[in-house]
């Protein structure tokens, strides 16, 4: 039997080593929850403006193209490229030689066949009184049957030689008239006040006409004092815009400033639909459609045409919305819950191009949400199979993952508009709710309903 | 029948126990471990296991604290949060704040702060034992009057560091099941988030369990090595004790007190 002392001793190290023991047991089957790095931010009010961002050129919003109706050498081009012109103003004159020659010809027609209208009087003058005398003749029983009739034939022969002169008259006077025009013509005018934008023919090229071909393209007279922007916008988003938009530009060429813009037109067909069937479709399986939209702009600058420009075009606008980063939306699974709940959270927003581009990417590779445009558009393009298998999967809702504590809670959300970097939540969060905003790794793959996590920066992150 | 009388050799002169007792015994019956300490020849095993014990335990903390990423994690929310006070009160502009903040990253890492971690354990463990040594020392010689080898207080610092050590490992075990930095066993164990530069943290971690043993079993040390009475030593102990923490908690270095 141990000394009192020596119980004493075995008592508090077998405390000490119970004590041990326990801790060291509970460390070592303590549920091993993996713990992510995430960056967070509130939820905040902000004033969301939506743009659909477009590339273009600048053009005026009058130009004309200056092409000959007749052929021939130009003899005289007294104007050159970046020259302002007014309307009248002599712009080149074209030989006139052969149209001159032509002139005469015609008018020398038209001589002749006054001569054959005057000779057909006369004849018809003739042939009526012959007609006229022989007539009584007849009655008295003084001429044969035989002979009357061959004046009357006379006297209907004459006076359709008569109709014919005139007609010959007429065409006569029409050839002359169509020789003055055709000479006319060899003098080309400008059509406008405007600038000589382009000037491809120098004097003496002959050039051709546009009477039985698509001749020749002379110059272009452009009215700069009234500019405008055309740029092409996918289908996808040209359903957004509506004349009158408040448009933000940025040319190129004019670096430091930002002008402002209205639109003024909507094209109604996309470019290329009005070309043959074979060529269309064999391009649209590169290259997405896009509509030509016009945009006046409102300042005055020293804008040439062809200078390039980025329209932002301002197509929805929220005062006061609770927004949240681009990129602490992303899409899930609905919980089991959620899918008794209905479809609310499905996301089916037709009005919304981006989340719908996004999330027909997440279906087709769940593993890789990498936004790519290109995987939207050739979606649009798959075939039933595809869109069978797609149907079996379950329907993606849009969530952000909002922090409770060390852990997360997923959270369905109904997404608005949204701008270059924020979301607009109509449905699912409330004001100075903190949210996961990175890191993109975590929001896209790694977090789930109730993960723990922690926050610190970004951390390097390998792009799938 | 009479009893047999006791041997006087043995009565006057104990078995001397193995180091291994010693270590062991100090938890249990320190005041038997001191007093065959004062008793028996200066021996460099009762300061010099200790110290290397500790500094195993020492090295093994930094591993296994400094490998959790949650732990790492708060260590880095601190030092944000310091450079962001340090930005908010003037002393540093947000581009100052932030190279300090990326040299942090570079040069304060999971890996170095684990070596930082040993190369502490190496140093701070006989500089423990020699500062506590010096301490006793002192207050032998000044205030209990009474003159006692160094090496002795040494021996009584050295074994007295077994409690510390048993506190590490209970500090690395509650470390791993909380996730939590500053999980030692005190009153910081009530903080959902131990805040290094929270005073108010530093002074409830440094009511700890293990530290007021240590005192405990140092003062045991002290009286049987200076023959003045248990209650006195601890008196002393315990001020000093006191004088340091709130010394280095006020100072803004509360991590020396825990």
């Amino acid at each position: 039997m141990p000394s009192p002392k020596k119980r004493k001793k075995i008592l508090i190290l077998a405390a000490i080593v119970v004590v041990l023991v326990v801790l060291t047991l509970v460390a070592v089957f303590k549920k091993r929850e993996p713990v992510i790095t995430v960056q967070a931010e509130k939820v905040t009010r902000r004033n969301l403006t939506e743009v659909v961002v477009a590339n273009g050129k600048i053009q005026p919003v009058l130009q004309v193209t200056i092409s000959p109706e007749v052929s021939g050498e130009i003899t005289e081009l007294p104007v050159h490229e970046g020259q302002f012109v007014h309307k009248g103003d002599l712009l080149l004159k074209i030989n006139p030689d052969v149209y001159v020659a032509g002139l005469n010809q015609a008018k020398a027609g038209y001589e002749q066949s006054l001569a054959g209208k005057t000779t057909a009087v006369a004849n018809l003058e003739k042939a009526d009184t012959d007609f006229t005398r022989n007539k009584e003749l007849f009655a008295r029983k003084l001429l044969s049957e035989s002979d009357f009739v061959g004046f009357k034939v006379a006297r209907d022969v004459a006076e359709a030689q008569l109709e014919s002169a005139n007609d010959q008259v007429n065409v006569a006077k029409a050839a002359v008239d169509n020789a003055q025009d055709l000479l006319n013509k060899t003098t080309i005018v400008a059509p406008l006040d405007g600038t000589i934008t382009t000037l491809n023919s120098q004097l003496g090229e002959r050039v051709l006409g546009t009477v039985q071909n698509a001749g020749t393209i002379i110059g272009i007279i452009s009215d700069l004092s009234r500019m405008e922007a055309r740029v092409d916008i996918g289908e996808m988003d040209v359903v957004l815009i509506q004349p009158d938009q408040k448009v933000k530009l940025e040319v190129d060429a004019f670096k430091d400033k930002k002008f402002a813009g209205t639109v003024t037109q909507i094209a109604d067909s996309s470019k290329g639909s009005g070309q043959a069937a074979s060529a269309y479709s064999s391009s649209q399986s590169q290259e997405a459609t896009k509509f030509e939209v016009r945009i006046r702009i409102n300042e005055k600058e020293d804008f040439r045409p062809g200078m390039s420009v980025t329209a932002e075009i301002e197509t929805r606008y929220r005062t006061n919305a609770l927004t949240v980063p681009l990129a602490s939306v992303t899409t899930r699974p609905p919980k089991p819950a959620d899918k008794k709940s209905g479809s609310t959270n499905h996301v089916s927003s037709a009005t919304n191009h981006v989340a719908l581009a996004t999330t027909t990417n997440n279906v087709s590779d769940p593993t890789n949400d990498v936004g790519v445009a290109t995987n939207s558009f050739a979606s649009t393009n798959s075939d039933a199979t595809d869109k069978k298998s797609k149907d079996s999967l379950p329907k993606l809702s849009e969530v952000v993952f909002v922090v409770e504590g060390d852990h997360v809670k997923m959270v369905p959300v109904k997404i608005g508009i949204c701008d270059d970097n924020y979301w607009e939540i109509t449905d699912g969060l409330t004001n100075d709710q903190e949210i996961v905003t990175g890191g993109y790794r975590a929001i896209s793959r790694d977090l789930a309903d109730g993960k723990k996590v922690v926050k610190g920066p970004v951390a390097a992150e390998s792009t799938p | 029948m009479e009893p047999a009388p006791a041997n006087p050799d043995s009565e006057s002169q104990p078995v001397p126990t193995t180091l291994w007792s010693r270590l062991l015994n100090v938890f249990a019956a320190p005041g038997e471990v001191f007093e065959e300490v004062k008793n028996s020849q200066s021996s460099t095993a009762n300061w010099l296991a200790p110290a290397l014990v500790y500094i195993v335990v020492g090295v093994i903390s930094a591993v296994v604290i400094f490998s959790q990423p949650a732990i790492v994690q708060q260590i880095r929310d601190q030092q944000a949060k310091v450079m962001d006070d340090q930005v908010k009160a003037g002393k540093l502009t947000q581009a100052q704040a932030d190279q300090a903040l990326t040299m942090m990253d570079k040069f304060a890492g999971p890996t170095m702060l684990m070596v930082f971690g040993c190369v502490g354990a190496m140093f701070g463990s006989f500089a423990h034992i020699f500062w506590w040594a010096f301490i006793l020392w002192l207050m032998a010689q000044l205030i209990l009057k009474t003159k006692i080898p160094y090496l002795k207080a040494a021996e009584v610092a050295g074994l007295t560091t077994m409690i510390l050590v048993l506190g590490a490992v209970v500090t690395i075990l509650l470390t791993v099941i909380t996730g939590k930095l500053g999980m030692t066993p005190s009153l910081a164990l009530m903080l959902g988030n131990f805040d290094l530069k929270n005073k108010a943290h530093l002074l409830l971690a440094a009511v700890n369990i293990f530290s007021f043993w240590q005192i405990g079993v140092a003062a045991c040390g002290l009286a049987r090595l200076t023959g003045k009475p248990f209650a006195k030593a601890l008196l002393l102990v315990f001020l000093y004790w006191l004088a340091f923490t709130l010394f280095f908690v006020g100072i803004g270095f509360g991590q020396m007190a825990m």
